[in-house]
């Protein structure tokens, strides 16, 4: 049982509970069950949630990420996600195969040509969006589904604030899109690219809402805040 | 009274139980903890310990360069203690000399035992630890602060690593000796420990005590850890603290 309240925060080493089912990041000791980090903690009966405030991206498979391209190692690409880890961006199929030898051009080979093309090439220095497809057994990371993100510029946040720039629902994003007339894609790693309207508005209010991100009420207090600054 | 390095002062140290500044045998001096101060890292903090000024910034973790020292199973804690040209009176040369590769070394193996490092294979913690203004007892304020820093920076970590000093003064023992005391004390006995489980993960001596002396120097030490634990614990959870 936790003797915790709700949204407590919690510090490294302090105890969580004795017989309780922990989720995020803690540690499990026979003295009982210790948070790791400082976060919130979020209590339900007989289980504890830890948020952490802050931490560094480890990449998911499915996770949607914002990357720079750092190194192109032959139609492989090295994609630098503000990580400890870098990804790679390659095509998942592999390339050549039974139609190439003999320079045959048959229907198969039309449709990988189609694919190569809607996969683009890369130069480092290149902003992309991607998918995580999968994550091997030493943490890197594959990704696939890359777009090209061209102009505008990134700004970068705290990873374990995301969740509440995109809001319920993407409730808070499409707010700041709507009053500043932004084209905004934020990636789970941290990494969020702006591009035409109000720029500086947008990156504003995003940093607004990285600072107040644990706080209530926050959506309807950037609803006023983004009217105000719209009308000036 | 004889200097630890052979010079000998007239200087009283502790007169009638108490010290030269004012404090008793086993006080602390007065500590201000503050986090997130530095803007451009994953996590900081700043300790203000006596006339000591220390800054703990951490990078990380991050790809580990060189990457012939990645370790495959677990991530490599670096600490670099570094103390300012102006931080001492006589100017001190700028960089790294035997006294900081030394601390480097045994605050990055300290702080090695907390943080979990297998959550974060190949990678690199790095922690920088500035001195800038020095009074003694740097080892056991850069430690703090770097354990700060790192909660900071939401590294997870089984607990804080507090440290703090105790050591023999006018053949008495006292805690957390300041500049003259160390200069012209008996011995210096810095201490840094896991306050939730006791572990041990620092603890030198520089110069001699009795058994006796050393279990008595031992336990103020941990006294004091256990107090500068609870002065961390404050901090990280509001912005400033003072004592």
């Amino acid at each position: 049982m936790s003797e915790l309240q709700d949204r407590q925060i919690v510090l490294p080493g302090q105890l969580l509970g004795e017989r309780i089912r922990c989720e995020g990041p803690c540690l499990r000791e026979r003295e009982g069950t210790f948070s790791t980090v400082r976060g919130l903690a979020r209590v339900d009966k007989n289980s504890v949630l830890v948020i952490p405030q802050a931490g560094p991206y480890l990449p998911k498979a499915g996770d949607i990420i914002i990357g720079v391209v750092d190194a192109d190692m032959g139609g492989v690409y090295s994609v630098d996600v503000k990580g400890p880890y870098r990804c790679i961006l390659k095509q998942l199929r592999e390339r050549g195969g039974r139609g190439g030898r003999g320079g045959r051009d048959g229907p198969r080979d039309r449709g990988r040509r189609q694919d190569d093309e809607e996969f683009g090439t890369y130069v480092p220095g290149d902003v992309i969006s991607a998918k995580v497809a999968y994550v091997d057994e030493v943490k890197e990371a594959k990704l696939m589904g890359p777009r090209k993100l061209e102009g505008g510029y990134v700004m970068q946040v705290k990873p374990m604030k995301v969740p509440r720039i995109i809001g319920k629902q993407k409730s808070m994003i499409t707010l700041i899109r709507e009053y500043s007339g932004s084209n905004i894609s934020v990636g789970q790693n941290g990494l969020i690219w702006i591009a035409g309207g109000n720029m500086a508005l947008a990156q504003e209010s995003i940093r607004m809402v990285e600072s107040q991100a644990h706080t209530a009420g926050l959506t309807d207090r950037m609803t006023m805040y983004m009217r105000e600054r719209s009308k000036k | 009274m004889i200097h630890m390095s052979g010079k000998k002062s007239d200087l009283k140290l502790i007169n009638g139980g108490v010290r030269l500044d004012g404090r008793k045998p086993d006080e602390l001096r007065e500590i201000r903890m503050e986090v997130g101060v530095l803007k451009n890292v994953q996590g900081s903090a700043y300790v203000e310990w006596g006339k000591n000024k220390v800054l703990a910034g951490v990078y990380g973790p991050r790809e580990m360069h060189p990457k012939r020292l990645q370790n495959p199973t677990e991530a490599t804690v670096r600490l670099t203690y570094n103390m300012a040209p102006f931080s001492v009176e006589d100017r001190k040369k700028p960089g790294p000399d035997r006294r900081s590769v030394e601390i480097s070394k045994i605050s990055s193996e300290a702080l090695s035992d907390v943080v979990q490092v297998h959550l974060y294979p190949d990678a690199a913690i790095d922690v920088f630890v500035e001195v800038l203004q020095a009074d003694a007892g740097t080892r056991c304020v850069g430690l703090t602060a770097a354990s700060l820093a790192l909660a900071d920076a939401g590294i997870p970590m089984k607990d804080l690593v507090a440290a703090c000093a105790a050591g023999k003064v006018d053949g008495e023992i006292v805690l957390d000796l300041m500049k003259e005391e160390d200069n012209f004390g008996e011995c210096d006995l810095p201490l840094a420990i896991v306050p939730r489980t006791g572990e041990v993960v620092l603890l030198q001596q520089d110069g001699k005590l009795t058994g006796e002396e050393f279990n008595k120097a031992f336990d103020l030490a941990y006294q004091g850890c256990l107090k500068v634990y609870e002065i961390q614990k404050r901090a990280l959870l509001a912005k400033e603290v003072r004592q």
